[in-house]
């Protein structure tokens, strides 16, 4: 009876005993594989989310190209047939000195919303930038942001890199939205817009003397902040990131950062 | 006194490193215990009670007295306090009403089934029960939930691994207590389980100690 029982008390405290360390193995490992799964799904969400924002921002671009070529190709044409047309129109009717100033004045008119319409049509698409490059592209656009009251000043590295046409339009737009920010929002006397190369990234920085902001504020108000959130937008599709140095009363320095082999060819051309 | 405490510590060494270890947990707790959950510092008085209670169960038998009642008590605090540490897990949970209600039910049982002057085999075997159970309801909560990110940090699963060994493994002891604590049993039947008591209980303090010593990621670790 005794040893029958001892036997017993082994063999179902083995059987226990092998059960427990089984169950806490299978926690382990099943837990394991939560994890790795949930990693997995979020990946797979945020790669997701990074398509969406690729494909919204191409579209967008698609769209101010084509509003571009509509300005450019029909109002624009449809500009210089009107003061071909008034220039016929002069000619017929005589010059007497009433009508003569008359003509003169619509056509400034004409002209003035020609230049308007290539300015915008400038704006929607960067041609410079098409045609001549990242550099090229932001020095005209420090060119055309200097006036009297604002002086735009462009500072670069001798080293350039040649970076795919998708990442230098990402740089310009950002250039862009930074200087038209520190012109109409912070009212800067002196903006610089640095762009640096190094070996594997390349980090663009404006700097404005202006009247600053309070980053977490900003960022916070869904309506002020679209601008900087934008930015952050366009850098998450290449993993870039942005840095936002700014308080009120002291400028601002924006610090834009790409590494070079996070942009693949591929993916963004796609 | 001081020679049978020897002769004690002679016959039944691994008695004594198991006494010792009740210390780990609650040195390494003490010196760890900002970063202790209110569930681990409650687990902390459950070692703080097996070593009291073995210090007094120790002083009883070099005075040649009965530890029966130390024996037959002791599951009802135990009960107590590892209700007290997983009910803070289940807060928000319809298990911890079943927890809690199994607990009351435990302790009841172990008051009736409360002997004097025997092994209380129905008491020990509640409490087994009872902490095994709950053990593969917070196994089946954590994996349900998905929080912890890595289990291995996860100071509960370390304490939960070490008391489904202990419980379980000593499960056959306490439901055959009866007959192996009779007097018809001799030693060398009797120690090779004894034995293997001590080890299972040195292994649930070295699990629980590991519980503790990952607290540090603990923040870190639940999503």
């Amino acid at each position: 009876m005794s040893t029958n029982a001892g036997f017993a008390i082994a063999v179902g405290t083995a059987v226990l005993l092998i059960m427990a360390v089984f169950i806490i193995i299978f926690v382990a490992y099943y837990q394991q594989k939560q994890t790795q799964q949930q990693l997995a799904i979020k990946e797979l969400q945020a790669q997701h989310r990074q398509q969406l924002m690729e494909a919204t921002f191409r579209g967008q671009e698609e769209e101010r190209k084509r509003l571009a070529e509509d300005m450019h190709d029909g109002i624009g044409t449809m500009l210089s047939i009107t003061k071909m047309s008034l220039n016929q129109l002069e000619k017929q009717l005589g010059s007497t000195m009433e009508l003569g100033l008359q003509f003169q004045k619509t056509r400034s008119m004409i002209d003035e919303t020609m230049t308007n319409v290539r300015r915008i049509s400038r704006n929607l698409v960067p041609t410079t930038l098409e045609r001549f490059g990242l550099l090229a592209a932001l020095e005209e656009l420090a060119e055309r942001a200097t006036t009297s009251e604002t002086e735009v000043q462009l500072v670069y590295s001798e080293s350039a890199i040649h970076l795919l046409p998708v990442t230098e339009l990402m740089f310009y737009r950002i250039a862009q939205e930074l200087v038209n920010n520190a012109i109409r929002h912070a009212r800067a006397r002196h903006i610089t817009i640095q762009l640096v190369y190094f070996d594997s990234e390349v980090r663009l920085s404006v700097l404005d003397d202006g009247v600053g902001f309070d980053v977490d504020a900003v960022m916070e108000n869904r309506q002020t902040g679209l601008g900087l959130r934008n930015i952050e937008s366009r850098l998450n599709v290449v993993n870039g990131h942005v840095t936002f140095d700014s308080s009120p009363g002291r400028g601002s320095q924006i610090h834009v950062q790409v590494h070079l082999h996070e942009v693949q060819p591929a993916k963004i051309m796609s | 006194m001081t020679e049978r405490l020897f002769h004690l510590i002679e016959k039944y060494p691994l008695n004594l490193v198991s006494h010792l270890f009740s210390l780990l947990p609650i040195a390494l707790g003490l010196a760890l215990l900002n970063c202790l959950s209110t569930s681990y510092k409650v687990v902390l008085l459950l070692f703080a009670l097996y070593f009291i209670s073995d210090t007094y169960s120790l002083w009883l038998v070099m005075a040649r007295v009965s530890t029966y009642p130390i024996q037959n008590l002791q599951p009802l605090f135990e009960i107590g306090i590892i209700t007290a540490v997983y009910l803070n897990s289940f807060r928000k949970n319809e298990t911890g009403k079943w927890i809690k209600l199994a607990a009351i039910l435990s302790a009841f049982i172990i008051v009736f089934s409360y002997r004097q002057s025997t092994i209380s085999t129905v008491g020990l075997t509640t409490q087994r029960l009872f902490e095994t159970i709950t053990v593969l309801l917070y196994f089946n909560k954590i994996l349900i939930e998905a929080r912890v990110k890595n289990i291995l940090f996860h100071s509960m699963f370390w304490l939960s691994s070490g008391l489904l060994i202990y419980s379980a493994g000593t499960f056959f002891f306490s439901l055959f207590s009866s007959y192996l604590y009779s007097d018809t049993i001799s030693n060398e039947e009797f120690d090779p389980f004894w034995r293997l008591n001590q080890i299972l209980y040195i292994i649930f303090c070295l699990m629980s100690s590991v519980g503790i010593w990952v607290c540090r990621y603990e923040i870190d670790n639940l999503s």
